[in-house]
């Protein structure tokens, strides 16, 4: 009896095995059948590139074929695996949004021909795209979603939402700001909608241009479907996977292709700026500005920040965040030696330097609150403040002064070093 | 609010709630921009807190430091911070540690804080979209 039981149980579990394969294989059979059968429907777009791996500066050379009678009238170029962190202040609710998944490098290119049909209320208007790029690029508030949506280039923003997983937010205040905190965390952008809103414009606050994002160029179709265009890759290019999608309009459009960027020494490729660069120019930046500060005695910092962002685009947030630490070192050995001939005052300097740990808290919050060209403001400010400064310590008076002062320094040093050798013995 | 502040048998009052007050407001500014606060802590201490320099010059390091040590941190917490970046950066102000003390030694301070003067200014109304 048992025995019979699980005969009929085994031939229940082989009959069922039998089914599950035969259904798989026919569903697979119909998926490599769709193709064949549906090609009337669906419009075929095929991109190729010149190419598998490029380096920056290089041009690109895509080609592909369309449909005969349509056109090919925006192409779109994603570093896919380079990805940067992205913040930003939104000033109307004060709320602030985070994501670590912007892509490095993006480029929407827009034929130079195509004309942007808008629907307005039913009648559509027709714009010749290049009127409205020359309208938005003379604006410096120009917003990414209207510029989007009346070039019609949305129909091409296609990867960066699928790259972003996720948007964090918080709703900030003053009031939480000035005690260094980002606010109350809200919920995650979870809906597609807000996610595609949101990524665009985070993505304008990392390439902050309109040209940098959009590109007007040549993309030629022939009237037998081929078309060609070309894209010049940036020296500052970042490394690893990119694609690229040729866009005829919002339901037409071509799976990405591939290819990959190759950063080699002495180019490095840096993932927290999200840039390429030779390393050599940094470092003897870096070198000349820092040695010139000593003599001059003030940090490199003040005149190494701005030349970083100008000279090497890298955003502001990445080189404070970068330019900090590095002064660790020259302090920690600054107090060192200082401490060795007993020539600190350790009330005075732990009392003021608590205060200026608090600010020191607050500062890199701020920084990612402002924008670059309020980061400019703010430091032009404060070269002005210190060029004055440095103005009046070189006016006779105050000559006059510090040398008198210089050897009364002078004076303790020797004083406290000898004080030093004599307990040391 | 005055604190005495005792060096090599020397006694001094000084303001605390100015020092403290610009000090924090130092530190926010330099802190936001990425640069050491020096050039700016030092007048604070000298004109303003009406110490004498030779008390100022390693009590003024000290200080700093605890605005660097915070905010370099707060920022490598936040993920802005680039380690290679970072790397050469520091290379390059320890090495212009040893090398500009050298060159200094050969040149006019009052003509090197004058060319400064210039530089700064220029860099400074460049970032304010004064100049081109």
């Amino acid at each position: 009896m048992g025995l019979q039981r699980l005969k009929s149980a085994f031939t229940l579990l082989l009959s069922f095995l039998i089914i599950l394969f035969i259904n798989s294989t026919s569903f697979s059979q119909e998926k490599q059948g769709q193709p064949e059968t549906k090609p009337a429907e669906v419009q075929k777009v095929e991109v190729k590139l010149d190419k598998e791996v490029y380096k920056g500066g290089d041009t690109v050379q895509i080609s592909g074929k369309v449909s005969p009678g349509m056109k090919v009238n925006f192409v779109e170029i994603t570093s896919t695996e380079a990805k940067v962190q992205v913040g930003r202040l939104d000033r109307k609710d004060f709320k602030f949004y985070l994501t670590k998944e912007i892509p490095a490098f993006y480029t929407i290119i827009i034929n130079e021909d195509y004309v942007a049909k808008i629907d307005k209320n039913g009648t559509i208007e027709e714009k010749p795209v290049k009127e409205i790029y020359a309208k938005y690029k003379g604006n410096k508030k120009w917003r990414i979603g209207e510029f989007l949506k009346e070039s019609n280039a949305e129909v091409a923003f296609i990867t960066p939402p699928k790259m972003v997983s996720e948007i964090k937010v918080w709703k900030t205040s003053v009031l939480r700001s000035v005690i260094g905190s980002r606010g109350e965390p809200q919920p995650s952008l979870t809906d597609k909608k807000d996610i595609k809103r949101e990524t665009a414009r985070l993505l304008q606050a990392r390439m902050r241009e309109l040209a940098k994002l959009f590109v007007l160029g040549k993309i030629t179709t022939k009237e037998d479907g081929t078309f060609t265009a070309t894209f010049k890759l940036p020296e500052n290019a970042p490394k690893g996977a990119f694609t690229v999608i040729a866009v005829v309009d919002k339901d037409v459009k071509s799976d990405p292709a591939k290819f990959r960027c190759d950063v080699s020494f002495p180019k490095y490729y840096f993932p927290v700026a999200g840039t390429s660069v030779n390393i050599f120019g940094p470092f003897i930046l870096a070198l000349a500005i820092c040695t010139f500060g000593v003599i001059m005695g003030a940090g490199g910092g003040f005149i190494l920040n701005p030349l970083l962002i100008l000279i090497y685009k890298i955003p502001h947030q990445v080189v404070a965040g970068s330019v900090m630490p590095s002064v660790l070192f020259s302090q920690g050995a600054g107090i060192y030696n200082y401490s060795k001939i007993g020539f600190i005052s350790w009330k005075l300097g732990i009392g003021v330097g608590i205060f200026m740990a608090l600010g020191g808290f607050i500062g890199p919050l701020l920084n990612q609150y402002v924008t670059l060209d309020e980061y400019k403001f703010v430091f032009g400010i404060v070269l002005l403040i210190l060029a004055a400064l440095m103005l009046w310590q070189t006016t006779p008076g105050y000559i006059e002064k510090s040398k008198k002062e210089k050897a009364i320094l002078e004076e303790f040093k020797r004083r406290a070093a000898a004080a030093k050798a004599q307990k040391g013995q | 609010m005055k604190m005495t502040v005792e060096f090599w048998g020397e006694k001094f009052e000084a303001n605390i709630i100015i020092g403290a007050i610009g000090g924090f407001i130092i530190a926010v500014a330099s802190s936001l921009g990425g640069f050491g606060g020096g050039p700016f802590v030092v007048p604070l201490m000298t004109v303003i807190m009406r110490l004498p320099i030779y008390v100022v010059v390693g009590s003024s390091l000290l200080a700093i430091f605890f605005n660097t040590l915070m905010a370099s941190s707060r920022y490598y917490f936040y993920g802005q911070t680039d380690v290679v970046l970072f790397l050469i950066m520091a290379v390059g102000a320890v090495s212009a540690g040893f090398i500009g003390p050298r060159i200094a030694k050969r040149l006019s301070p009052i003509w090197v804080k004058r060319v400064a003067v210039i530089g700064l200014t220029y860099l400074g109304l460049k970032l304010l979209n004064i100049l081109p």
